[in-house]
């Protein structure tokens, strides 16, 4: 449409709303690109602040369009919007294009409500998109006016970066205007500027407008980079982007007359029967006249992409409908398109490739055709640096960088010497995956902490997984910009309902905040932070854990494990509430219905906590006088309190009294159990306790080593229970010939 | 059939009546705007004035009766105007058999079609029955045959209601096969004429199913292809939830002849706290276990309805969050320990850390649920 308006007009100037600061490399715009693509535009400040925003153009994009057709008229393009660097630190949208802010306009309510529709989109889709046959001119009447409506509801509330932005574009305006002729402009923006730019290019000066950039700017820069509707899709509140991207790329390339939906409903058919799910002829059939029917009830002049989704959720979806349901998940795909940029060859490097280049260059680790391997040792701060930099590539997934072994920070299981062993090689598609990673950021580290994000979206209900996110963005030294990765990691701890999951995070993230060394995180806020929430969700958790009765497994004592020394290293500096915990561990530790192995380990929590009292746990252990709970419970008793039960020598004779109240073949059925508890002591810990318990140490001295196996002596146990059990049966008893 | 009597002076009060008796007025004024314009066959109303009088429009008079996504409404518009029945699947108390009321009272003027499925639904509670006096004396004849709903509603054109059909055995679900793709019923007994009734325009069927009932008696893949489903959501808004809460508990308690009200605050308690065990999910996005009553908000108005009662019959005055703590577990827990075990944990974790009077009451009443 704006095409066709320039080409029928032919102005002599265009002026579209982009980047100033571009206009002197518009040309590299007209170099075959693959859309779609867009002008990323970065800036930082002596204050260390950095920040970039992207200026999408895709195929059907009036401001791409208005380029085209310029050129193909051979009119004078410019870009009139203030350049982003002079309004970032205000302005802190991202995408450049994007209508998040309408979405939650006051107007916008308003309008859905008079027009009957339920969203921005759909009054939008009903007010310019829908109907392919309405005039340019009135298209553009009817944008004036819903700016009009707009401005009227902000009144005296626009922010002031719009005013600068408007005061300049006008200067523009009025420059342009002067030079070629007043009716020889167009002009491309947003209708929310437009009513305030007709009354700004009515008066002022028509010099051109100086660009001034202040002093605490120490870098700015703009480059080309690849995009994809993928990106342009992602909803997400203030950055709200343009929903549907493949829709309207469809409804843009469909001929004249010919239905938008029809190829995109096959679409959906084809992929829903490929899942082998049933999308008959005649359910088919029922979409397009459901659809049909909604376009005429809503007033399209013809299906849209509302009433395309309304039809099939109607038509075809034959379940409870969630948001998550596969047939809408296709139709989302198709509808979203899978478009993705590419620049044409010769367009200058995006700015990410260049910055990878001029670091691996600075830390020596530029890879050559013939691999080589660097060691780093760790402790080193130089070779530190270098390791993190090795990261930031391998969370990218850029070929050639490949970590062969060395200190493994997730497992932990050999910290004594910290190292690492990379093997760099040149490889083919290192520069296309770093043109590809473009997309993620203009900087390693920028781009390093979006894919984390990326990642970290894609996670669902794991806070383990989300914590060994965390990890390598401590590895690649990116932790403090990857702030949505960890608001992400907050939601996902939240939304973790399995203790040994929440568990596992906490034990991670208990590494990094108290005892790492190697990597400097401990004590750091932000892993305090991700502390502090995976210690409440799993108290929480803790709550509701093993309620149904089920034997603990040892997954569940770990977890009293870990929550514990959580809060022995973070009760301080996290300010984590001593009550509140012990409050929850005794609920647990009282509660009958819980498997003894918790109940156990809820004890030994309470016990080094200082709130319980040893005498009770003595006490307690009556009720666990059973052989098949006394093992789990001590095993979870011994794991949290070892150092406290090994010193309280009335407790181990309380044990001896229960274990001495049973028969042979009770015993033999506790043995595992118990055994597994006591593994919890180290061999002379348990010599010591055998010690008190059968006379003084030198009486007992160090146990005589079995001569056989632990298997074995428990067989031949057994074996013996059994002839004494079958010699009981026939009246013999010959436990008094035992010594 | 001679139409149903209407009821010109409406005494003895009635306990609940049709929609169509109760907003009468409104559907008149309606159908007569539409007079002139076309509409489906058999409709009372354009699709247009169906949807004014179900999500309410201020230009047409007519108030707003079912809180939910005008998306949703027009697709079960367009769905009764197709040759597919209409689903309505959804949570208990979601309002699934109020809106098929609205729509067959706009859409055909009669929402009293209505076949309720149960374990011991007949074909003859669906179709017809004899009068077996008649039978005897004159064989089967139109006299001596007994409509029930499906039959009615397909010779008269008109909506047909079927409550609860997964409840119903499948060998009676499919009974609705051969109506709803030939749009004939076979009366084999009859002779000749009267063997086949051929629906009428303007008849269709709007089923209700609920989906904790789900696997009862799963519709078989034949019955389904033939329906349209629509997934009636919880209210998605809370604000609007917390308003209809409001005004149907006002409702209620004024038409019990009760004076005490359900203030904003203690509602917007009420509603939160059903909201955050349905979706199982704190407005801060902490998951919850899952409760295995379905928290709708019809619960939740019956909660603030006996909270109002108990206030005004035992209380001195308002409903406070006690009354609220008080019937949370009675009206809405049933009879499930577990439960009752996680409404607890809500309290324990969730409404501790809520700061305000009202959310402190309702923390100090938590006893109430021991």
């Amino acid at each position: 449409m704006v095409r066709d308006l320039i080409l029928r007009r032919r102005p002599r100037a265009v002026l579209i709303e982009g980047p100033a600061d571009f206009n002197d490399r518009l040309g590299e715009l007209r170099l075959g690109h693959k859309l779609p693509i867009a002008i990323y535009s970065y800036v930082s400040w002596s204050d260390g602040g950095r920040q970039g925003a992207y200026y999408p153009f895709c195929l059907y994009s009036p401001e791409w369009q208005a380029l085209q057709a310029a050129w193909a008229v051979s009119a004078e393009v410019r870009f009139i919007d203030l350049p982003y660097a002079l309004v970032a630190r205000e302005d802190r949208r991202t995408h450049r294009y994007g209508d998040g802010r309408l979405r939650a306009h006051d107007y916008v309510h308003r309008l859905c409500r008079t027009l009957e529709v339920d969203d921005f989109d759909a009054a939008w889709d009903l007010l310019f998109e829908h109907d392919a046959r309405i005039a340019p001119e009135a298209v553009c009447g009817r944008s004036a006016e819903f700016g009009e409506h707009l401005r009227a509801f902000d009144e005296d509330q626009v922010a002031t970066y719009d005013v600068a932005r408007e005061d300049f574009m006008a200067a523009h305006i009025r420059a342009a205007r002067a030079e070629f002729g007043p009716d020889q402009v167009a002009v491309v923006t947003g209708s929310y500027h437009t009513p305030a730019l007709r009354d700004l290019v009515e008066s002022g000066s028509s010099e051109a407008p100086e660009i001034v950039w202040p002093d605490d700017l120490t870098e700015r820069g703009l480059a080309l980079t690849p995009y994809s509707y993928e990106r342009l899709d992602q909803l997400a509140g203030y950055e709200a982007g343009m929903p549907s991207p493949g829709f309207y790329h469809a409804a843009w390339q469909s001929a004249e007359g010919k239905p938008v939906h029809r190829p995109l409903l096959a679409a959906v058919a084809r992929r829903v029967r490929a899942l082998r799910q049933p999308a008959s002829t005649a359910d088919l059939i029922a979409v397009e006249a459901c659809a049909q029917s909604l376009a005429a009830l809503r007033g399209h002049a013809q299906v849209w992409r509302r009433d395309l989704i309304d039809a099939i959720t109607g038509a075809l979806v034959k379940d409870e409908l969630h948001a998550a349901h596969p047939f809408l998940a296709e139709l989302h795909q198709v509808l979203r398109g899978d478009a993705r940029g590419k620049l044409a060859a010769g367009s200058p490097l995006p700015p990410l490739v260049l910055d990878v280049q001029r670091r691996l260059e600075a830390a020596d680790l530029v890879p050559a055709r013939a691999a080589r391997e660097v060691r780093l040792p760790l402790t080193e701060p130089e070779a530190m640096e270098r390791s993190r930099l090795l990261h930031g590539l391998r969370v990218l997934g850029v070929p050639g960088f490949e970590r062969l072994g060395g200190t493994d920070f997730g497992l932990r299981e050999d910290l004594s010497e910290l190292y690492e062993l990379w093997r760099l090689a040149w490889a083919a598609e290192q520069d296309a995956a770093l043109i590809e990673s473009s997309r993620y950021g203009s900087a390693l580290d920028e781009a390093v902490a979006a894919r984390l994000h990326e990642l970290a979206q894609a996670i669902h209900g794991s806070a383990a997984r989300g914590a060994r996110l965390l990890l390598d963005a401590v590895l690649a030294d990116v932790l403090t910009l990857a702030g949505p990765m960890r608001e992400r990691l907050t939601e996902l701890i939240h939304a973790d309902s399995s203790l040994a999951s929440v568990s596992s995070a906490l034990h991670d993230l208990l590494y990094l905040y108290g005892r790492d060394d190697a990597l400097g995180t401990r004590g750091q806020a932000p892993i305090g932070e991700a502390l502090a929430l995976a210690f409440e969700r799993g108290r929480w958790l803790l709550e509701v854990a093993g309620a149904s009765g089920a034997r603990a497994d040892g997954a569940d004592v770990q977890a009293v494990r870990s929550l514990r020394d959580a809060f022995e290293i973070g009760e301080q500096p996290l300010t984590l509430d001593r009550g509140e915990f012990a409050t929850v561990l005794a609920r647990v530790q009282a509660d009958r219905q819980r498997p003894p192995g918790l109940r156990g380990a809820c004890a030994g929590a309470l016990w080094t906590l200082r709130r319980a009292d040893p005498e009770h746990i003595r006490r307690d252990l009556q009720l666990f006088a059973e052989p098949e709970q006394l093992g789990d419970f001590l095993h979870g008793l011994f794991t949290l309190a070892r150092e406290e039960s090994s010193r309280d020598p009335q407790l181990l004779r309380a044990i001896d009294s229960v274990v001495s109240a049973w028969d042979e073949p009770s015993y033999l059925a506790a043995l595992p159990s118990l055994r597994l508890a006591f593994m919890a002591f180290t061999p002379r810990e348990k010599s010591y306790l055998a010690g008190r318990l059968f006379g003084p140490p030198e009486a007992a001295a160090e146990p005589a080593p079995l001569s056989v196996s632990v298997a074995e002596a428990e067989a031949a146990l057994r074996f013996e229970a059994g002839l004494l059990s079958l010699a009981a049966e026939y009246g013999i008893d010959l436990t008094l010939s035992q010594p | 059939m001679p139409p149903k009597p209407k009821s010109a002076s409406p005494a003895p009060a009635l306990q609940r009546p049709a929609v169509e008796e109760l907003h009468a007025e409104e559907l008149q004024r309606l159908a007569a705007a539409d007079a002139a314009l076309p509409k489906p066959p058999g409709w009372r109303l354009t699709p247009q004035s169906v949807l004014s009088f179900v999500l309410g429009d201020a230009a047409a008079g007519t108030p707003a009766k079912f809180v939910g996504k005008r998306a949703l409404v027009e697709r079960c518009v367009v769905a009764l105007a197709t040759n597919r029945g209409l689903m309505l699947i959804g949570e208990p108390g979601t309002a699934k058999s109020w809106l098929s009321e609205l729509l067959a009272a706009a859409i055909s003027g009669d929402s009293t079609l209505t076949i309720q499925g149960s374990a011991g639904t007949t074909e003859d509670a669906i179709k017809y029955s004899w009068n077996y006096a008649l039978l005897l004396a004159e064989g089967p004849t139109e006299r001596a045959l007994v409509p029930a709903p499906l039959h009615r509603g397909m010779s008269r054109g008109q909506i047909v209601r079927f409550e609860e059909i997964t409840r119903c055995p499948l060998e009676i679900q499919d009974t609705l096969l051969s109506v709803l793709s030939d749009r004939v019923l076979h009366v084999p007994e009859m002779k000749d004429a009267g063997r086949a009734v051929y629906a009428a325009q303007g008849f269709n069927v709007i089923a209700t199913a609920n989906t904790r009932d789900r696997g009862v008696n799963e519709m078989s893949a034949a019955l389904k292809r033939r329906f349209n489903f629509e997934t009636i959501p919880a209210i998605g808004d809370l604000a609007e939830e917390i308003a209809l809460v409001e005004r149907e508990t006002a409702r209620l308690l004024a038409h019990a002849g009760v004076g005490t009200r359900l203030p904003r605050e203690v509602a917007e308690l009420l509603v939160v706290t059903f909201r955050e065990l349905r979706a199982a999910q704190t407005s801060e996005g902490r998951a919850l276990e899952p409760l295995t009553t379905p928290m709708s908000t019809a619960e939740a108005v019956s909660t603030g309805f006996a909270a109002g009662l108990h206030a005004n019959y035992f209380g001195s005055g308002p409903i406070t969050p006690e009354h609220v703590a008080l019937h949370v577990a009675a009206t809405a827990l049933k009879d499930a320990p577990e439960d009752l075990k996680r409404v607890r944990h809500y309290f324990q974790h969730v409404v501790k850390d809520r700061r305000g009077p009202h959310w402190e009451a309702y923390y100090r009443a938590r006893h109430t649920l021991d």
